[in-house]
């Protein structure tokens, strides 16, 4: 057992501080779920493959939640989401975009590569409360997800 | 041609027969004279020698005449030939020197007039043939003058043409630089919208995420050691909040405003009268105001619901926030149906406005009261406005000081549904 096991939610996100909030809303709503946390999209795909630090990891253990950030350094939101869309042992994980951005296109080319929800992140923090709290609720507990 | 005409063989030796045959009847006649020992009658000889002028005159009249036509070499030729025959006849007749008898001279005169008649039928023949010869050339001239003429007339119809194809190769020009112009300006403005997407995404990722960042940990601050401060750091630490929170309001809102000049209009037929009670009913919820809506009955129009959603719910928000100083605001709802549009009304009984300043109503940021009287970016009316203008309608205001403002727009209902 390592502290990569029993991962339930993985946050992808290169902004310290939007990580923080994110993690500190989830707790706020009593969404106590393991998460771990990926710097950017490199890291989070050899996480949630089992590569590089992260070899390893148990391969049967696939995180309930991804919450994706879009922008990011190396491999960015959009790429992570094609690479997982695509892959017939992670295409089911529920992934939601979570992101500063509110343009058009990224909302479109984010469903057309197959994401679950789409989230701008608020600027009001109360705002951006609810909607992590939102987020973690539904995925969590309310959506059913294919076993 | 004369001489064509003359080696036919034709001229000189007919006329050598007529003068052999006139020598022959001279010398008949001087035989006869001579036998005769007349005296001769000068008045006689004078009047043969008038005749014989007189027929050379009418000859040479007509041989003018018919010659105009022809070239001065044929023409002289023929007139040396005949003075020249004329001539001979003429000394002949005086080398004579005879008295002749009325018979003789009447022979003489007939013998000349039948030359002269052959001479003149040869003349018509051969003016025929040298007029066909002459028409022939006048015609090849007449052809060769065309030709030039045609040619010149090429030429300067090149020329002419030359000139008008300069000038339209300049009006060409001229269009192709408007065009290129016109097209730079395209690409221009193609690059600034670029530049003002990116810009906006800038504005919309990097700018909001810092200032998220500030209301979350200020909250955080609060949050958890909210305790450990007095009042004063509590004040500071709200302030700090709270103007954070209106950068980020403001944010959002510029966000907002830059996105719907892209943003595709999806137009559908608008139930507007179901639309403004929705906006109403989330707004006065929102608000939680006791406000009192006349609403009357609101005609459709085509347009994209989501944006118009945005236009009555700036507008009903304002009017609640304007009027909100007083007890029971009454806000009307109406709509007057016009011949190619519908002008859609919402009146309120709130502050106002001083009408002096109604050119700034719609402009982004602008406002007419201070943010300390009532909250708001001074987005919302410019949204409005942008949205109205996107359905091809106009949007206006009308108000005074203390006494309530109405504003009104118009959208086309050309092709209601």
């Amino acid at each position: 057992m390592t502290e990569f096991d029993d991962v339930e939610i993985l946050l992808v996100e290169d902004n310290r501080q939007d990580a923080e909030m994110t993690i500190r809303a989830l707790k706020k709503c009593s969404i106590l779920n393991k998460l771990f946390w990926a710097k950017d999209g490199v890291e989070a795909l050899e996480f949630v493959r089992c590569q590089g630090a992260y070899a390893d990891r148990d391969p049967s253990q696939v995180p309930k939640l991804i919450l994706l950030d879009l922008k990011m350094p190396r491999l960015d939101g959009l790429d992570v989401l094609r690479a997982l869309k695509s892959d017939q042992t992670t295409r089911q994980i529920p992934i939601v975009a979570m992101t500063s951005s509110n343009q058009e296109r990224d909302v479109t080319e984010s469903y057309r590569l197959g994401v679950n929800g789409y989230v701008t992140k608020p600027v009001q923090f109360a705002a951006f409360m609810e909607a992590v709290a939102n987020i973690g609720m539904y995925w969590l507990f309310v959506n059913q997800t294919r076993t | 041609m004369w001489r064509d005409v003359t080696g036919r063989g034709k001229g000189v030796p007919e006329l050598s027969r007529a003068n052999i045959a006139l020598l022959r009847k001279n010398a008949e006649l001087e035989q006869l004279l001579a036998e005769r020992t007349t005296e001769r009658d000068d008045v006689a000889r004078e009047e043969a020698l008038a005749e014989l002028a007189r027929t050379n005159a009418e000859l040479k009249q007509r041989l003018a005449e018919r010659t105009i036509e022809r070239d001065d070499v044929a023409r002289e030729e023929a007139l040396t030939e005949l003075a020249r025959t004329n001539a001979e006849l003429k000394q002949r007749l005086a080398e004579r020197t005879i008295e002749r008898d009325d018979a003789a001279r009447e022979e003489a005169l007939t013998q000349l007039s039948r030359t002269n008649a052959e001479l003149k039928q040869r003349l018509a023949e051969r003016t025929i043939e040298r007029d066909d010869v002459a028409r022939e050339e006048a015609v090849t001239e007449l052809s060769r003058s065309n030709a030039e003429l045609k040619e010149r007339l090429a030429q300067r119809t090149i020329e002419r043409d030359e000139v008008a194809r300069k000038e339209a190769v300049t009006e060409l020009l001229r269009t192709d630089t408007a065009e290129e112009q016109s097209r730079v300006h395209a690409a221009e403005l193609e690059v600034l919208n670029d530049e003002l997407e990116s810009f906006s995404y800038t504005v919309s990722h990097d700018l909001r995420s810092p200032l998220r960042a500030v209301l979350a940990y200020t909250s955080a601050l609060e949050e958890d050691y909210g305790a450990q401060l007095d009042d004063e750091g509590k004040r500071l630490l709200g302030v700090v909040h709270a103007e954070a929170g209106r950068m980020g309001d403001l944010i959002d809102d510029l966000l907002a405003f830059s996105q719907l000049g892209r943003k595709h209009i999806v137009s559908v037929a608008i139930d507007m009268d179901s639309l403004v009670r929705e906006v109403v009913a989330a707004q006065t919820q929102v608000s939680a105001r006791t406000a009192v809506f006349d609403i009357g009955t609101l005609p459709s129009v085509r347009g994209d619901r989501s944006l118009l959603r945005q236009v009555w719910t700036n507008l009903v928000s304002n009017g609640l926030k304007y009027s909100s100083k007083n007890d029971r605001p009454n806000l009307r709802i109406w709509a007057v149906t016009e011949e190619s549009r519908v002008v859609y009304n919402i009146q309120d009984d709130g502050v106002g406005f001083d009408m002096a300043y109604a050119d700034k109503l719609f402009g982004v940021f602008q406002r007419l009261h201070r943010s300390e009287e009532f909250t708001g970016t001074g987005v919302g009316l410019a949204i409005a406005q942008r949205v109205v203008e996107r359905h091809g309608g106009t949007i206006w205001a009308d108000a005074k000081l203390g006494a309530g403002a109405t504003f009104s727009f118009a959208l086309p209902s050309g092709d209601t549904a």
